[in-house]
């Protein structure tokens, strides 16, 4: 088959681009462990109440981990629990969320933080909190009718 | 254009053409690169 | 040159009992364009915050008509509209049986599309077209998009039929350009669809209907995301057979490569379907190693495209070359700019230079979590599919309605058609670079009109959503616009001869291989590329699966 000189630059340079994309995504992932939010935890969506850390919703201070603060949360129609979250800046936080009915999202907006809550399994995001403000937690999958009432603050303070 | 070896030389718009539309994938995709790392 | 075979061929007509198979498909994507239209422009007024929905409409049944509608029904039927008349203008007239395949396929989809339409109208599927599970829509529902499903399997059967028929009167030979790339691009369709199929009838159907109380939720997804990312291909390919096949006898040029334009439909045959994961990048369940696997395959899939530009470029170039064009880019101005067919779609073209760009960036792995089920997100196929995609097939619609029914384009609908998609380029620049932009803030998509509390953040998202609505709008215009173009070619326009542009390879090409067209090889290569994708994680997905969910309808 021929193929024209300028489109095998073409070709060469475009290749190459995307190697490039993805060898700088793979090797932040699989090298400095920036993956996406892939949790293999499971557990029954209809006694998350009763299922540890589930059982205790909010900001907990943790030792000798990687992280100083989980922050528990659970999702429902159309609900966060806790509806405010607050962490000092510069922590490391390790967000642990589930939904205990249908998908929910669970987006920091602003931020990289933006998971799929779905029953059945447990969603983690460990990340450093290095900018104050308030960010909007929302849902941002399809839920129902409330969808959009489903809100809470991600509060980074001094 | 009548001979197939002579095609090679005349598209000099298309590499130039397609060059801009690199140039444009790869910037747009290193200011992504760049907010995603700059949010936390 | 063109010889008196090649005259002959231009005005080659499809068969009118094949042309009215044809048109009874596009009839109802622009009565979808219509209604999908309407509910598009319901939601971005909504969500301006300055327009409220009457007697107790909800905003999520609107969404729900308007993917469908739009998403589903628009595109589907227009393809297969479209690839019917494209098989029988290249192979040649279907035979009697064949065309009442066909017909049979054309009122199952249909008969699926009214009865999951009456139940979305009752407000009894408010799901999306995503389905959503675990919330759970009326059993007719997923039946009725079941039956959307399987007839466009039987009327893809018509086409296939007619296929093979022509390989067995042509042994040896590679088949006509155009029915190459129809017959590939319903291989992706029927492999692709084959699980969205059984997430509705083995999942879903029992479900709704109470046979089994609870559905596996991430398996669900799964299946449909092994059928959502080759469904955009499956929108896309008939673009590209008109951008490779159709736009060079527009403009009267030649077919760049033949043998790299099938190339290029394969690799997208090969490509397009076992990449799903990279609609489920923030999801829990599935190895970070799994997805970026299926992450390194879309990118696979970028490079046909990278195909394609180099080809429509150089088309372009040797064309206006000839007719004069002198410099790095004075062949650009001697195009025919003034002629819709060409124009509309290559305006299309250009949407997809920043489409394309934004799906890279969508699919990078990690990075996915910046956009991910942000607004951002339905700026970018608003940009593929809204724009690419429909403004390739509304140029395609102004010579193919009036090829069928025998009339003409008028010079006046020329320059309306032109005018329509620059209204429509506008429109889109307005609304999808303000969701591209308030995506990035953080705004997310499919949602109602909301304060969130009076959160500064969405306080400074309104700006831009009142930037969507006027978009929208303008949108909306162009709409009404087309739908007044195609009127006028199915009803109104003066009777007349129309040609169905088919290119030609330029004379010195070389013969294309015969290998590109072994489906022995294509097929196993792209049945084993998606079992190495898929396999382990669906294993693990079913081995692990925790508890199921039951159904909830919470709108």
């Amino acid at each position: 088959m021929h193929i024209h000189k300028y489109e095998k630059w073409w070709l060469t340079f475009g290749i190459s681009s995307l190697v490039l994309f993805l060898t700088i995504v793979g090797f932040s992932a699989f090298h400095y462990g920036s993956h996406p939010p892939s949790g293999k935890i499971y557990i029954d969506p209809e006694r998350v109440d009763e299922i540890a850390p589930f059982n205790k919703p909010g900001v907990h201070k943790v030792e000798g981990e990687e992280w100083d603060y989980e922050v528990v949360l659970v999702a429902s129609a159309f609900y966060y629990n806790p509806p405010e979250i607050e962490v000092p800046i510069g922590s490391t936080i390790k967000f642990i969320a589930t939904t205990k009915d249908v998908v929910h999202g669970f987006q920091v907006a602003g931020t990289n933080i933006n998971m799929i809550l779905e029953p059945g399994y447990v969603s983690e995001y460990v990340t450093t909190v290095d900018k104050p403000g308030e960010f909007l937690i929302l849902c941002n999958e399809y839920c129902g009718v409330g969808h959009t009432t489903m809100t809470s603050m991600l509060k980074v303070v001094e | 254009m009548s001979k197939k070896k002579e095609k090679d030389s005349d598209l000099k718009g298309t590499l130039y053409s397609v060059g801009f539309v690199g140039a444009f994938i790869l910037v747009t995709w290193f200011l992504a690169f760049y907010l995603f790392i700059d949010r936390f | 040159m063109t010889t008196i075979k090649e005259k002959a061929q231009d005005f080659v007509r499809v068969d009118r009992r094949d042309g009215k198979l044809a048109l009874a498909h596009i009839y109802v994507a622009f009565i979808a364009l219509f209604i999908g239209g309407l509910c598009g422009l319901l939601q971005v007024l909504v969500r301006s915050g300055q327009f409220t929905l009457p007697w107790g409409i909800g905003y999520y049944q609107v969404l729900t008509i308007h993917g469908v509608l739009l998403g589903l029904i628009l595109t589907t039927y227009f393809i297969l509209g479209f690839q019917i008349a494209a098989i029988s203008r290249t192979s040649g007239t279907l035979t009697d049986k064949q065309r009442l395949v066909g017909w049979i396929g054309f009122w199952v989809m249909t008969a699926g599309t009214v009865a999951a339409s009456i139940m979305v109208l009752l407000n009894e599927a408010s799901v999306l077209y995503t389905f959503y599970a675990p919330l759970q829509a009326h059993w007719i529902f997923y039946v009725g998009m079941a039956l959307v499903v399987v007839g466009s399997w039987i009327v893809a059967i018509a086409q296939i039929m007619k296929y093979v028929e022509w390989r067995k009167a042509n042994p040896g030979q590679p088949s006509p350009l155009l029915s190459f790339m129809v017959i590939v691009n319903l291989a992706m369709w029927i492999i692709c669809s084959l699980g969205v199929a059984v997430e509705v009838v083995f999942q879903l159907i029992p479900w709704s209907l109470g046979w089994v109380d609870k559905v596996d939720v991430l398996l669900s997804r799964t299946l449909f995301w092994y059928f959502g990312h080759p469904l955009v291909y499956f929108w896309l390919l008939p673009a590209y057979m008109v951008w490779y096949v159709i736009i060079p006898k527009i403009i009267g040029g030649k077919i760049f490569s033949d043998a790299l334009a099938r190339l290029s439909f394969m690799l997208f045959l090969l490509f397009s379907i076992p990449v799903g994961f990279h609609h489920q990048l923030t999801e829990p369940g599935i190895d970070s190693f799994w997805k970026f696997l299926q992450v390194v395959l879309t990118m696979m899939v970028v490079i046909p495209s990278l195909l394609t530009a180099f080809s429509m470029f150089a088309t372009f170039e040797l064309r206006g070359r000839q007719l004069g064009g002198r410099g790095l880019f004075g062949w650009f101005k001697k195009l025919p700019w003034n002629d819709a067919r060409f124009t509309v779609p290559f305006i299309g073209m250009a949407a997809f230079i920043p489409a394309g760009a934004g799906g890279i960036i969508n699919a990078s792995h990690q990075m996915n979590a910046l956009i991910h089920n942000t607004i951002w997100v339905t700026g970018h196929f608003h940009l593929t599919l809204a724009t690419t995609v429909v403004l390739t097939f509304f140029g395609a619609a102004y010579w193919l309605i009036p090829h069928l029914t025998g009339r003409v384009l008028t010079k006046q609908m020329n320059k309306l058609a032109i005018i329509q998609a620059i209204v429509w380029a506008f429109g889109m620049s307005i609304m999808s670079g303000a969701m591209h932009v308030v995506g990035l803030m953080g705004a997310p998509r499919r949602s109602d009109f909301s304060t969130y509390g009076g959160a500064q953040q969405a306080t400074e998202w309104i700006p831009y959503q009142i930037a969507q609505a006027v978009g929208g709008t303008i949108l909306f215009i162009g709409i009404i616009l087309v739908l007044y173009i195609v009127a006028n070619l199915l009803w109104f326009a003066p009777k007349g001869e129309t040609e169905f542009p088919v290119g030609e390879v330029s004379e010195n090409a070389e013969k294309t291989p015969m290998w590109l067209e072994n489906w022995k090889i294509w097929l196993t290569i792209c049945i084993a590329l998606i079992l190495f994708a898929y396999t382990v994680p669906v294993f693990e997905m079913i081995q692990n699966a925790p508890p199921g969910s039951k159904g909830y309808k919470f709108w």
